[in-house]
């Protein structure tokens, strides 16, 4: 009886779960014909070579041929437009594409083509429960238009500025696309991945506020789209650089030492120590930093915030050899990655600072941006000094911040590292 | 006048005889039968002839040889040359210098008998030997206290070696040249050169690192330093040169200065041509020391930002240079 039932049982499911596959393949293939017409593949294309520098993926939005995308499909146009144009690739060959409007926080781009679609989506606000199927679309790594099923996930809680988690993969090329629900209605714009079927998306709301700025009667596109650039980032520091490290600043002990740590909830600390039977020392890391990062171009990042502690102890080095570990991990070069065509080579001060009660020595490392006005990246190293088998080790990295901005908090760091 | 010919090496400029023109005619040649016999193989069997006549004057005739007879003051061959002190003749690849031998020659250098200052390190084999291990010492000591692995035994053992390897092959190849220069190698005498100037050179580098520890933004530091760099330098290359040459002291300190000026010509040729390279690694002081007391120099947290006004005019240059 048990047997009989239990068969009858998985037959049930066996049923069940071939028709929720023939269902999902039907709306799947429903969509992709329903949609894929609005959809345009986008290239960056070097006039001097005639060679195509960046592929994505876009979208019309309405019938007057205005497609969104991401920041970072055409950002190699914005830097270097003398050198670039933007082509959009449609069944009919290729037609240009002006930018319109940017919006580099949250990694979309407004551009203008002058072809009249005969379909397009409508932005309007969206709810979507956790689990909703969505459909995101784009070119992979052009392949051709492709469509990937997946699931939402919820916004992402350990962000300054919201960004959809989808279930799904989103692979390169597809920048700049769509996710949509069944009913055609945009969820988000493909943004990233993180590998393994973790992508994320920029929510409709963010589109609809830009395209709704580009299709005000009196717009008229920025003169300098990198002045521009530079404003939005300088705003953008400026709501969460304003109270950090300030007096009400957590505090985290490491060792005899106080240091600073978490000084935003979207910010994310680990912690990591190395141990090992064949070092006569240890070293214990506390790290914070962003999840967010503003793309500027090619391999530059900049927007973020890292704060890394190590606290170094022994128990049978002499002072002499663990000064020379001090100074080995002191020296230590954790600044980031930075392309000529972008930013200057760093250049570097060091002093011995005071603070009310604690010795530090400091090194202060700034280099700026070539293109957007006034911004800079900024390591603070600093370690304090006394200790005669421990030490700490903490190094502050700022980017794309004006100089104001680490005056302030280079200050505050410094006073904020103490002895207990 | 009676004059004197020196025979002259036209490559390496060095004389090879002189001959006292006393009277009568002087045949000059590679043949044997010659009264000066040139061992060229440009010059003719009989070359040329040397009259001194009546009047005291001296003549040289060019007997019809294959390279013929140049004046060194006059283009092309010449038939004849009347001599004078100072006048200087070509045959083949030998010059012919005449000299009045009245002309004064300088006073004879004084001979050494016992070594003075450092010298007398040299000429001491205990001496050299404790001025070697000396500075093996250092550089393993210097090695341990600046190293913080478990294993900092070995490592110390293993800069040992190379130390030792490094001081052979540099006295070696300065044994070599004193082999050829003055006939005897003197290798322990270099080693022990080597020891005396790394000996300085270590304790620099400690001066150094203090000094830039406590004086980070000292701007006076980094030239004096290169002074200092510069002087030990032009030591080494003196103190190696006092072992393997004849060279007076001013002559080989003049060489040792413009060894060092060469090499640091280069070095600012090579700094230069450098200095608008790209990189995204930053060059900053990373040396700590243990001091921390009240003597030491610190300024306050509020005065760190003129150290981020400096570099903002830095940067900001760099960034409009372009």
């Amino acid at each position: 009886m048990i047997r009989t039932s239990a068969a009858a049982m998985a037959a049930l499911l066996l049923h069940s779960s071939c028709a929720f596959a023939q269902e999902s393949r039907t709306a799947t293939s429903g969509v992709f014909q329903r949609y894929a017409e609005q959809i345009v593949k986008i290239e960056v294309v070097e006039t001097g070579s005639a060679a195509r520098v960046s592929v994505g993926t876009g979208f019309f939005v309405d019938s007057n041929g205005t497609v969104v995308t991401n920041y970072h499909v055409i950002s190699e146009y914005v830097h270097d437009p003398e050198r670039h144009r933007i082509e959009l690739i449609g069944a009919d060959g290729s037609t240009p594409l002006s930018v319109r409007a940017v919006d580099v926080v949250h990694d979309l781009a407004v551009l203008r083509s002058e072809l009249r679609p005969a379909r397009h989506f409508t932005l309007a606000p969206v709810a979507v429960a956790q689990g909703e199927r969505l459909y995101s679309l784009g070119h992979p790594n052009d392949l051709g238009l492709s469509i990937v099923e997946g699931t939402f996930n919820g916004h992402l809680q350990h962000t300054l500025y919201p960004k959809i988690h989808f279930t799904g993969s989103i692979n390169p090329g597809m920048s700049g696309g769509p996710t949509i629900s069944e009913d055609g209605r945009v969820v988000g714009i493909n943004v990233a991945t993180s590998g393994e079927q973790v992508s994320f998306l920029v929510p409709v709301e963010n589109a609809i506020a830009l395209v709704q700025l580009e299709s005000a009667p009196d717009y008229q596109p920025p003169d300098s789209m990198l002045h521009e650039i530079g404003r939005q980032i300088t705003e953008y520091q400026a709501v969460y650089l304003d109270g950090m490290f300030d007096d009400g600043a957590k505090t985290v002990e490491l060792g005899p030492y106080r240091a600073v740590t978490e000084p935003a909830p979207f910010f994310r600390c680990w912690g990591y120590s190395t141990r090992e039977r064949e070092l006569p020392y240890e070293r214990a890391s506390h790290r914070c930093a962003t999840d967010d990062y503003l793309f500027i171009a090619g391999n530059q990042r900049s927007g973020t915030v890292q704060m890394t502690h190590q606290l170094l102890t022994t128990a049978s080095l002499s002072r002499s050899r663990f000064y020379a570990l001090y100074s080995a991990v002191f020296s230590e070069d954790n600044t980031p990655i930075g392309v000529e065509e972008h930013v200057t080579k760093w250049r570097c001060g060091t002093r011995n600072v005071r603070n009310q009660s604690t010795p530090v020595r400091a090194v202060l490392c700034l280099r700026r941006y070539r293109k957007l006005d006034a911004l800079y990246d900024a390591v603070l190293k600093v370690a304090v000094l006394g200790g005669s088998d421990t030490g700490l080790v903490s190094t502050l990295s700022l980017s794309g911040v004006t100089h104001e901005s680490i005056d302030t908090l280079t200050q505050r760091y410094l006073e904020r590292i103490t002895w207990r | 006048m009676a004059l004197i010919v020196e025979v002259v090496d036209s490559r390496g400029g060095s004389v090879k005889e002189r001959v006292r023109l006393d009277g009568g005619s002087l045949n000059v040649g590679r043949g044997y039968d010659n009264d000066l016999i040139l061992d060229d193989l440009y010059v003719d069997a009989r070359h040329a002839r040397i009259d001194v006549n009546a009047d005291g004057s001296v003549e040289i005739e060019d007997l019809g040889s294959i390279n013929g007879l140049v004046a060194l003051d006059t283009p092309g061959r010449v038939p004849r040359v009347i001599a004078r002190p100072g006048t200087q003749v070509r045959i083949g690849r030998t010059i012919l210098r005449f000299r009045d031998p009245s002309e004064p020659v300088p006073p004879a250098l004084q001979e050494r008998t016992k070594p003075a200052g450092i010298s007398r390190l040299f000429d001491n084999g205990g001496l050299r030997a404790a001025a070697f291990i000396a500075a093996l010492t250092m550089a393993t000591a210097y090695t341990w206290f600046g190293s913080y692995e478990r294993d900092s035994g070995s490592t110390a053992v293993a800069v040992a070696v190379v130390f030792v390897l490094f001081a052979v092959m540099w006295a070696g190849i300065w044994a070599v040249a004193s082999r050829i220069v003055i006939n005897r190698f003197n290798f322990t005498s270099h080693l022990a050169a080597v020891a005396v100037v790394a000996i300085p050179v270590m304790l620099f580098t400690s001066i150094d690192a203090w000094a830039t520890f406590l004086f980070p933004d000292n701007p006076l530091w980094v030239p004096f330093g290169m002074v200092v760099w510069s002087g030990l330098f032009m030591l080494s290359i003196a103190l190696h040169l006092s072992l393997s040459s004849t060279m007076d002291r001013l002559r080989r300190w003049r060489a040792a200065v413009m060894t060092t000026g060469a090499f640091a010509l280069m070095m600012g040729l090579l700094a230069y041509a450098g200095r608008d390279a790209f990189t995204d690694v930053p060059e900053f002081q990373g040396v700590i020391k243990p001091f921390s007391g009240q003597m030491l120099p610190a300024i306050d947290v509020s005065g760190f930002s003129d150290v981020l006004a400096e570099l903002k005019e830095e940067a900001d240059e760099l960034a409009t240079d372009r």
